[in-house]
């Protein structure tokens, strides 16, 4: 599963890089686990390492 | 001689751009997988979306980004704004000219100017401001907001005497044809031609020093060597990154928001800024459509807006900004493409302007540039001024 964690700021990158339109951002971002394909891309685009991979 | 450059945003290339024509071999470090930090664009339903800046140059070509870039023969086509600005007050468009305050308040700053020209004596901009009539006031909030992305009770009034005077040395500004993207792409290409490197996914783990010099840098936990490290990275993490503080001061980062905006009709029909002085939070925007058409699908444009963070509470801080957008676009059909929030270490600036502690450490060939050591001028020019200061030092 792939989570957002607090160190999200709301720069917004995950959101613009995802093709799915799968991440909303309004302070913090929201995956929508319904479009989510688990590409992993908004893992990559991350600067703060904010999103990870979880068991 | 060979340079490593910490970062491949703004500063770091244009670092690497200056280090590569007196002859330095370059490797540029990004941990992220594309070029450009927090001033590059990255595709959304058709639009430019910034990661970071505005698709803007404070002082257009004339200021110290266009001409170090001149200097540098990094081609990029930048549009010089027509009007450079305009001020809402009150649902009613003035163009900005020194007109629009009045001249009591001109008077009065003139006044100060000289007296902290003779007496040396500085205090903060908040006390002047308190001085003044309203509008002009106001006008003092949304510059330095849209600006800087501070208030004037965070800057000194001499390190704001700097930047107005830039600002009427430079004038107002102008938007790179491309976005940011256009200034990056342009950058890592005329630094191609001298063999320089672009490394991305190449996260900089530690820097190595002994003694009073750097020797190199650690990435994937192997060591390169080199003459000279740059780090465009700010002082506070490349004091992480050597393992040992050696600042004095606090440094503190600029916070902001900004709003991507979608619309069918253009709402300010002008390549230059609009300041919105009657507003909870947004400071200004701009319609980077007006200048370059391609920023945005056939038809539609592209409005940026910002605003400072005044409180710790981002969403609360969004919901203010959304309803001023509301009603100064309250006869528009728009649509929020994006909202971004930078602060912590994805900041408006690593250190708020006037802040700054100069590009020196105490390492005699490792140099800090970027957004966390600028000179006193505006966001991309403050970098562009520093990164002169680096090329005059090596």
């Amino acid at each position: 599963m792939i989570i957002v964690t607090k160190n999200c700021v709301g720069c917004a990158l995950c959101k613009l890089v995802c093709k799915e339109f799968a991440i909303e951002v309004f302070g913090k971002a929201k995956i929508d686990y319904e479009k989510c394909v688990k590409c992993k891309k908004c893992i990559i685009y991350c600067p703060l390492e904010a999103i990870r991979v979880v068991e | 001689m060979r340079a490593a450059i910490i970062g491949a945003g703004l500063g770091g290339l244009l670092a690497a751009n200056v280090l590569a024509k007196k002859g330095y071999k370059i490797d540029v470090f990004e941990k992220l997988p594309f070029a450009g930090g927090r001033f590059t664009n990255l595709n959304y339903k058709g639009f430019e979306l910034t990661t970071g800046a505005l698709h803007m140059i404070p002082h257009g070509k004339r200021g110290p980004l266009g001409q170090l870039l001149k200097k540098l023969d990094v081609k990029v086509e930048i549009v010089d704004s027509k009007p450079e600005g305009e001020v809402l007050y009150k649902d009613d468009r003035k163009e900005l000219t020194k007109k629009v305050a009045p001249l009591r308040t001109l008077m009065k700053f003139y006044a100060k100017s000289l007296a902290y020209r003779l007496f040396k004596k500085d205090f903060y901009l908040e006390k002047f401001q308190k001085s003044i009539d309203e509008f002009s006031s106001k006008f003092l909030d949304a510059f330095l907001g849209w600006s800087l992305s501070i208030t004037p009770n965070e800057i000194l009034f001499s390190k704001f005497l700097k930047i107005y005077q830039q600002t009427m040395k430079f004038r107002g500004p102008g938007i790179p044809v491309g976005g940011c993207k256009a200034v990056i792409d342009a950058l890592i290409e005329n630094l191609k031609s001298y063999d320089g490197n672009v490394y991305l996914r190449k996260k900089v783990e530690k820097i190595a020093v002994k003694n009073s010099k750097a020797k190199g840098v650690f990435v994937k936990n192997q060591k390169k060597s080199y003459d000279l490290i740059i780090s465009n990275l700010g002082h506070v993490e490349t004091q992480k990154l050597i393992g040992r503080d050696y600042l004095n001061a606090d440094l503190k980062e600029s916070r902001g928001i900004k709003y991507s905006i979608a619309l069918k009709q253009p709402y300010l029909d002008h390549t230059g800024v609009l300041f919105t002085i009657n507003t909870s939070r947004i400071s200004g925007m701009n319609e980077v459509t007006n200048a370059d058409p391609n920023l945005a699908p056939n038809g539609r444009h592209l409005l940026m807006a910002h605003q400072p963070m005044l409180t710790t509470n981002v969403k609360y801080e969004i919901y203010l900004g959304l309803k001023d957008l509301k009603r100064i676009l309250k006869s528009y059909d728009y649509e929020i493409l994006a909202i971004q929030s930078y602060f912590d270490g994805w900041p408006v600036n690593r250190v708020k302007a006037g802040m700054d502690v100069g590009i020196e450490t105490p390492y005699k060939n490792l140099f800090v540039v970027g957004d966390g050591a600028k000179g006193d001028d505006i966001e991309v020019d403050g970098i562009a001024l520093n990164i002169f200061r680096l090329g005059d030092e090596v």
